[in-house]
Order: structure tokens, then C-alpha cells, then sequence
């Protein structure tokens, strides 16, 4: 699942493997941030003909949803398996779900706010031919994921060892 | 149709709850072509609610649930909306999953 896992499957930490996970989580969170705090700071737009008729708001909607997805990649394809490996957590071998439910269990994530972020990023991957009130309900979800997340991540990045 | 009776039986039991009891089921596309073989499970749920974000609140739970079992876990789902008060008429598309679908009885 994870591109890094190459020919070398030996369970000995690998240097700078959190480090840099934590680096490329850490640009995309700092620009989330930014991006919902000036979301946040504007008045609420009632529907999403007026989010599709104003360039500025769909750009602004856009790189939240951009930074959503590409920190959501991060922490799925690089740092749980960083964090792991930081814990020296024999999980080379062990299925994505494997792997969260561990991370739970340890107090890093909440796997089922996991799962809906999955489906939230999943889901913007197309435009779907849906009433417009659905799409923005879907889309307001996608902020409010994109809040969640910033906040897990937070919450990740605070529990993790010195490096 | 391309679903186990297992997943068959999982999916039905999650619409139910999530959308109620009235509301009903459809898998088209690829899955309900029974010559063609793999490919993403598209799914259709009709229901009369009419407040969107319950909907998309509701979608949102269950195909988060449905990621967690094991018919679904790393299958991607797309799953369409179709409440009659919030689409006057039915998208193209909508009209042939209700049409062209295989439903799945509660």
C-alpha cells in the first residue's frame, strides 16, 4: 500500500521516515489552516450557486478541499506507517485497517472519523449530477471534514516522539 | 448481478437503517452486469426525505460503515441520491439506475 515499502522489510526504524511524513503533513496542514481560517472569517454563503457564480470563493473552497485530500494522503500513505515504525510497532506485514485500528488503540486516531474523511475525499474525486442542495450539503461536509482532520492531525503530531 | 448474497445482505440491512424502512435500492452499472467482471459497486437510494443535509449526513454514515465491513472494505461505492422533493425531474442518470438497475428488495 505504501509506495516506501520497497525490497527492504526489515522492522529496524529507518531515519528520517517520520520526520519527512511529518514535514509534507505539516506544509499541507499550515495552508488548510490558513484556507478555513479565511473561510471561516467570511459571511456564511447560503447556497452553491453562490459559491459556483464568485471565482474568488471557488477558489477558496478549492484549496481547502485540495489540502483536505493531500493531507489526508500524507497521513494515510506516509505517516501512519512513519508512526508506527517511530513506536518500533512490528507492522510491516499488516493490512491498512490493521494498522488504524492499532493507532487507535494507542490514542492517535479515531478510526471511524477516519473512515468518513475516506469517504468525504473519495467523493470529490467527480462531480456528481445530483440536486444542487445535496452538493452543497456534500460540500459543507467536505469543510467540515477538512476542520476535523486539520484537528486530528493536530492532536497526531502533538503525541508523536521527539524525532 | 455481481454481489455476493452477503454483500447483497449487508448492503440492504445499511440502507434500511440509515435511510428507513420506505425508502428503496438499486445496483447499476458494471455490478449489475452480469458479463463484465470487477469494477466500482454504483448504488442508488431513493427516499422521500427532503432535507439535504440529513442525506448527505445519512450517505456519509453509511458508506463510512460500509468501509468498515469486510464485503466492502476496500471497494469503492458510489453511491447516488435521488429524493423526489429535491429533484424535479429525475437526472438522466437517475432515471436509468431506477430503470436499468436490479433492485434489491427490503
Amino acid at each position: 500500500m505504501n509506495s516506501e515499502v520497497s525490497s527492504d522489510v526489515s522492522s529496524d526504524r529507518r531515519p528520517g521516515r517520520l520526520e519527512q511524513a511529518r514535514w509534507e503533513a505539516d506544509r499541507h496542514a499550515a495552508v488548510l489552516a490558513d484556507a478555513l481560517a479565511s473561510w471561516a472569517a467570511l459571511p456564511t454563503v447560503p447556497d452553491l450557486a453562490a459559491i459556483e457564480s464568485d471565482k474568488a470563493l471557488r477558489a477558496q473552497t478549492d484549496q481547502i478541499l485540495f489540502r483536505f485530500t493531500k493531507l489526508q494522503d500524507t497521513m494515510g500513505e506516509r505517516l501512519v506507517a512513519a508512526t508506527l515504525d517511530a513506536l518500533a510497532e512490528p507492522f510491516e506485514a499488516w493490512p491498512m485497517r490493521d494498522r488504524l485500528d492499532r493507532l487507535e488503540k494507542l490514542g492517535y486516531l479515531d478510526v471511524n472519523d477516519w473512515l468518513v474523511w475516506r469517504v468525504l475525499r473519495n467523493r470529490l474525486a467527480h462531480e456528481y449530477p445530483e440536486a444542487p442542495e445535496l452538493r452543497y450539503a456534500q460540500l459543507m461536509a467536505a469543510l467540515a471534514g477538512a476542520t476535523g482532520l486539520l484537528a486530528a492531525y493536530r492532536h497526531w503530531a502533538a503525541m508523536l516522539p521527539a524525532g | 448481478m455481481r454481489l455476493t448474497p452477503q454483500q447483497q445482505a449487508t448492503l440492504v440491512d445499511a440502507v434500511r437503517r440509515h435511510f428507513g424502512a420506505t425508502a428503496r435500492l438499486w445496483v447499476f452499472g458494471s455490478r449489475a452486469d452480469d458479463r463484465t467482471r470487477g469494477g466500482d459497486f454504483d448504488v442508488m437510494v431513493r427516499c422521500d426525505e427532503a432535507d439535504a443535509v440529513r442525506l448527505i449526513d445519512a450517505r456519509l454514515a453509511l458508506l463510512a460503515e460500509l468501509h468498515a465491513t469486510f464485503d466492502f472494505e476496500d471497494e469503492r461505492i458510489d453511491l447516488l441520491l435521488f429524493s423526489p422533493s429535491l429533484h424535479r425531474p429525475p437526472s438522466p442518470i437517475q432515471q436509468a439506475a431506477m430503470a436499468q438497475g436490479v433492485e434489491l428488495p427490503f
